[in-house]
């Protein structure tokens, strides 16, 4: 087991973000995390790798707390986010880009070269290498996000809508790009609204709804929930 | 002087263009520079070389608290508590008489010599600056290239995202902003010692740090050879304005003014990105010609 969460609690102002949420995350798998807009998806990733401190509740990264620790101290430790909106580092290459997520393992700006080079091949932006981060469109830029996580060789990555807004041609290569990254021992928690390609990739589902989680289970058993059911489609079941 | 000025926009360049976070009170650690080696050496009779010394490391553990304290301060306010900072010491400076003289100053007395830093001629001052800038210059060149330049690029744009990827923000700006204060606090002894006379109002004052500021933005922020281009176009720019037209008081600030205000009109970074952009588009547009 790589996470736990523990009842995990968190509040913005009046409104209940997130209502105790727990849940384990198995090492090696793709799970993956759905809900209706607004569910406290995003605010979930934001808890979970320090962005945001959390009113209540524990978090467990490979055996150790890591509650409250701050998200640097978690991206040596092993754990990185992509962006829902991204955050590049406008100014600077796509090659750059991805060296400040490598020099998180290395010194020297050779060996940080090599790591994003090799994290670039793996999201298909290396001939991308030299254009500034800011000429890219919206599908590159959500590769970039992938390719400076994955460059910090995390264990475990936290993908927040990596397919949203771009082409239906590009899901199944975004697909293969996640199953890669996967493959390569790297646990993933992917947040997608996409049906198909989530059903496709993640061997468990967490569902969220208004802060709270409503489902957890093998992705065929979910869909087929009442509870998830009625969350998507906000009707009452008869 | 030129080589100086330019020493000096690149030390601040160092911490303020890489991370895009101005410190307008950045004079503060070319006074501290200044009156660490005038007053050693006008009253204790140390060498001036000692008190280069000295001045940086006064100026480092200055920066090392200032820093601690202000540089997580959001934009505006981080801009607004240098210039407070700035305004506290040239404050000090004026009223703390028994140390520094207050606004009478300090007189560096004239005895030539090399231990003294004193020589009857300019060119050994011209040589000392000239090694001033070229190692400041060096130091940004090496800082492009290594983790705390890249760390603090990341920082300036996006502090969220750089920790995501492990970078500690807090301690990458404060070591930039330490390393940048030292270079700067270099800066102000030897301009101590090449004017041989200092008062706070022109050590430690808003105009002189802006003065170096300029150069660096209108040359290019962030960018290792821009204050270089800025100074080497401006400097000489505005002694010939002022030595032509010197009953026009003011021009030269005036220009000076005016080339910020373009600068941030059409949101270059500067004269040496805006040529770098224009040749890299020329370049593109010829290779397009080609395959056409
Ligand atoms: N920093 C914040 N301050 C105040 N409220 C916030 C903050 N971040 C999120 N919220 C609120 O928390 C709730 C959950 O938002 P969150 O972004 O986690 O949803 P999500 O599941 O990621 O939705 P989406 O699918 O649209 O991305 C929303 O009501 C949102 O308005
Ligand atoms: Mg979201």
């Amino acid at each position: 087991m790589i996470l736990r969460a523990d009842a995990i609690t968190k509040r913005f102002g009046g409104i209940c973000a997130l209502d105790k949420v727990s849940f384990e995350i198995e090492e090696g798998s793709i799970v993956g995390l759905i809900g209706p807009n607004g569910a406290g998806k995003t605010t979930l990733f934001n808890c979970i790798n320090g962005t945001l401190p959390i009113d209540d509740g524990r978090i467990y990264f490979c055996g150790e707390e890591i509650t409250n620790k701050r998200s640097y101290e978690l991206a040596r430790l092993g754990m990185c986010r992509s962006y829902q909106i991204v955050k590049p580092f406008r100014s600077m290459t796509v090659l750059q880009n991805a060296m400040v997520g490598a020099f998180c393992r290395v010194k020297s700006r050779k060996s940080a070269q090599e790591i994003a080079t090799e994290a670039l091949e793996t999201v298909g932006l290396y001939e991308k290498r030299d254009e500034k981060a800011s000429n890219l469109n919206i599908g590159e830029s959500k590769k970039l996000e992938i390719a400076k996580a994955f460059s910090t060789k995390p264990k475990l990555l936290l993908l927040d809508e990596v397919m949203a807004g771009i082409l239906p041609s590009e899901v199944k290569v975004m697909s293969k790009i996640v199953r890669d990254i996967n493959e390569s021992g790297v646990t993933i928690i992917l947040i997608e609204h996409i049906m198909e390609a989530i059903m496709s990739l993640s061997e468990r589902i967490i569902v969220l709804n208004f802060g709270e989680k409503i489902a957890e289970g093998a992705a065929s058993e979910v869909v087929r929930n009442s509870e998830v059911i009625k969350a998507y489609l906000g009707v009452e079941e008869e | 002087m030129t080589f100086l000025w330019t020493g000096l926009a690149a030390s601040w360049n160092f911490y303020s263009g890489y991370c895009g976070r101005l410190s307008i009170g950045h004079a503060a650690f070319l006074g501290i520079g200044a009156y660490a080696t005038a007053l050693l050496y006008a009253n204790y009779g140390i060498s001036p070389w000692i008190g280069i010394l000295v001045g940086g490391a006064l100026s480092a553990i200055v920066a090392l608290i200032i820093g601690g304290a202000t540089l997580r301060l959001q934009g505006t306010f981080f801009v607004l508590s240098t210039i407070a900072f700035a305004k506290i010491l040239e404050t000090f400076a004026i009223t703390a008489k028994g140390i520094t003289g207050g606004s009478l100053g300090v007189l560096i007395p004239y005895t030539p010599g090399f231990l003294n830093m004193t020589w009857s001629g300019k060119l050994p001052y011209a040589i000392i600056a000239w090694a001033y800038m070229i190692i400041v210059i060096a130091a940004c060149v090496k800082l492009e290239k290594s983790k705390l330049g890249y760390f603090l690029k990341a920082v300036g744009e996006n502090k969220e995202a750089a920790e995501n990827l492990g970078v500690n923000s807090s301690r990458t700006m404060l070591k930039a902003f330490l390393i940048s204060a030292v270079f700067t606090s270099f800066g102000g002894s030897i301009m101590a010692m090449y004017v041989m006379y200092i008062e706070p109002s022109f050590v430690m004052s808003m105009g002189n740090s802006v003065q170096f500021i300029l150069l660096a933005i209108a040359g290019g922020l962030g960018t290792a050879f821009g204050p270089l281009v800025g100074s080497f176009i401006l400097v000489p720019v505005t002694n010939i304005l002022r030595g032509s037209f010197p009953s026009i008081s003011g021009l030269h600030g005036l220009l000076l003014g005016l080339i910020l205000i373009v600068v941030l009109l059409y949101r270059t970074n500067g004269i040496l990105p805006a040529l770098r952009e224009f040749v890299d588009n020329q370049r593109r547009r010829a290779k397009n010609d080609i395959k056409s």
